[in-house]
């Protein structure tokens, strides 16, 4: 097929990359450099596909590309039939806590499933609603019943027989309450009653906070709660590949918001949850889950805050010791990423350019050279070795192309000349010092 | 591409109307055939994707389902 963006992707990268955050679609448009990344994940994509687990961890210096990473992972995935989530660690989201952190990140794993047809997440309801079409249809054809007629109120009885025993193929703990909830959400579809349905959503996504509450609007006992999530998320990986998906890959970003926990005990909690999905997966107690974490280089493996901090971690983790630059291994479960190249970066502002001409319907006048001028330019600023990352060489680079679109007589060269660069890195290395709680 | 009738008639329901369509037109039109809405459109889908490099051609987009011009161009060839 011939290379061609989509309209909406096009806008997506231009708008996000001008914000310097990364665009939830499109980005396989400006990837460059990570062909043996991809090559090494889609390996193990299979793997998960045939039933195994996996857990990754994207280890890069701030700006190296982790979060794109990630979004690239999903549209490689998403196209191999999995289901994937992205979310990101904050103060308020963690694996670990009994103050409603761990289930709000929960929420927003949730909140964000995206599948191929849905690739910017809020994907569930979708997802449940082919789910019980497959068992309508089962159920039809067992029973000699046809697709218009099953839908009828009489035949309610047997649909929630056929739910509830799929649902306890696939759940383990939780499943009961789980198999309910589903229920409840069927009747909401096929009576047509938007209240109920979203009652039902609202529980499967974590967001009852009371028993009582959900109790009151579903009828059923127990809510998803910081210490069940992960087992309703194994739940949903199991129910996702019934319905005939890959698996189900999560991603969780910005890692170093658990380096950031300020308690001790806190900190190694969520630690040692990493450690139990970690065993899980590579143990065989999950099959079809495929977990990433992204984090820069602080959270692996400083001694004192980082996954290095704990033991069980700190050798499972630790780099194989005979690699190098030049001699990768990508089948380790931390992958460094290393930072684009200035060919990298020189190839990947050409794409640019043409998805920015692409966007705006222009021809801006910005020919190879004047790009090798930009990057000379940018490069040669004091302090550029130390702290410039793609992400601010992009912005600037679309900065320029977009005066240059609604000022066609600007100075391009003197555009490029005025360019100030800044140092952005947040300062990781002084929670270091912070003292413990 | 070897499209049965009522994948054939959706798309170019879609097509016809500026590749957009709401999720209800497609309900009454896989009712009308025996059918579930996201089994009409994963078949769809499926047939297509070996054409378009494993992309979908219908996607989600809020209530509303929508094809992309270009890919559509590129089935129709």
């Amino acid at each position: 097929m011939e290379k061609k963006f989509k309209e909406k992707e096009a806008t997506a990268i231009i708008n996000s990359l001008s914000g310097g955050v990364v665009p939830k679609i499109g980005i396989q448009h400006i990837t460059v450099g990570r062909k043996l990344e991809i090559e090494a994940f889609t390996q193990a994509l299979d793997d998960v596909k045939n039933g195994h687990s996996m857990v990754k961890f994207w280890i890069g210096d701030f700006g190296s590309g982790k979060s794109f990473m990630l979004h690239l992972l999903n549209i490689v995935a998403t196209k191999q039939k999995f289901v994937v989530a992205n979310a990101d660690f904050t103060p308020d989201n963690r694996l670990y806590s009994n103050d409603g952190k761990a289930v709000a990140l929960y929420s927003s794993i949730m909140d964000n499933i995206a599948i191929q047809t849905k690739p910017e997440g809020g994907a569930l309801p979708t997802l449940l609603d082919k789910w019980i079409e497959q068992i309508i249809v089962k159920t039809a054809q067992i029973n000699n019943i046809s697709i218009t007629e099953i839908r009828e109120a009489r035949y309610l009885k047997l649909i929630q027989g056929n739910i509830m025993q799929t649902v306890n193929e696939v759940t383990d703990t939780g499943g009961f309450d789980f198999g309910l909830v589903v229920f409840k959400y069927y009747e909401g579809y096929i009576k047509d009653d938007d209240h109920l349905r979203r009652c039902a959503l609202k529980w499967l996504k974590g967001e009852y906070r009371t028993k009582v509450e959900a109790r009151q609007e579903l009828g059923v006992r127990e809510i998803i709660n910081d210490s069940n999530f992960y087992d309703m998320l194994k739940n949903f990986s199991r129910l996702f590949v019934s319905m005939g998906y890959s698996g189900f890959m999560i991603n969780l970003d910005e890692a170093i918001n658990l380096y950031k926990i300020s308690n001790l005990n806190v900190r190694a909690r969520n630690y040692e949850k990493i450690l139990m999905i970690f065993n899980d997966c590579f143990q065989g107690n999950v099959s079809n889950l495929f977990v990433n974490f992204a984090g820069t280089k602080e959270f692996l493996e400083n001694e004192r805050r980082g996954l290095f901090s704990y033991d069980a971690l700190k050798t499972r983790l630790k780099t194989n010791k005979y690699e190098t630059s030049e001699f990768r291994d990508f089948a380790q479960p931390v992958i460094k990423l290393a930072p684009l190249n200035h060919n990298e970066i020189f190839v990947l502002l050409k794409n640019l350019k043409e998805i920015f001409d692409f966007n705006f319907g222009t021809n801006i006048n910005i020919l190879e050279q004047d790009i090798q001028l930009f990057m000379e330019d940018i490069f040669n600023k004091p302090g550029a070795d130390e702290f410039l990352t793609p992400r601010e060489v992009i912005r600037d680079f679309l900065n320029i192309l977009s005066i240059l679109r609604q000022n066609p007589n600007a100075n391009k060269s003197s555009l490029i000349s005025n360019i100030v660069i800044t140092d952005e890195r947040p300062n990781e290395i002084v929670f270091d010092s912070i003292e413990e709680l | 591409m070897n499209l049965s009738e009522v994948q054939e008639k959706l798309v170019q329901m879609i097509v016809s109307n500026s590749y957009v369509i709401h999720q209800q037109e497609v309900d009454k039109l896989a009712i009308e055939y025996g059918l579930f809405k996201n089994q009409l459109i994963d078949s769809i889908n499926e047939k297509c994707s070996l054409h378009l490099d494993g992309e979908a051609l219908i996607e989600e987009d809020d209530e509303n389902y929508t094809i992309e011009k270009s890919y559509f161009k590129e089935i129709a060839l």
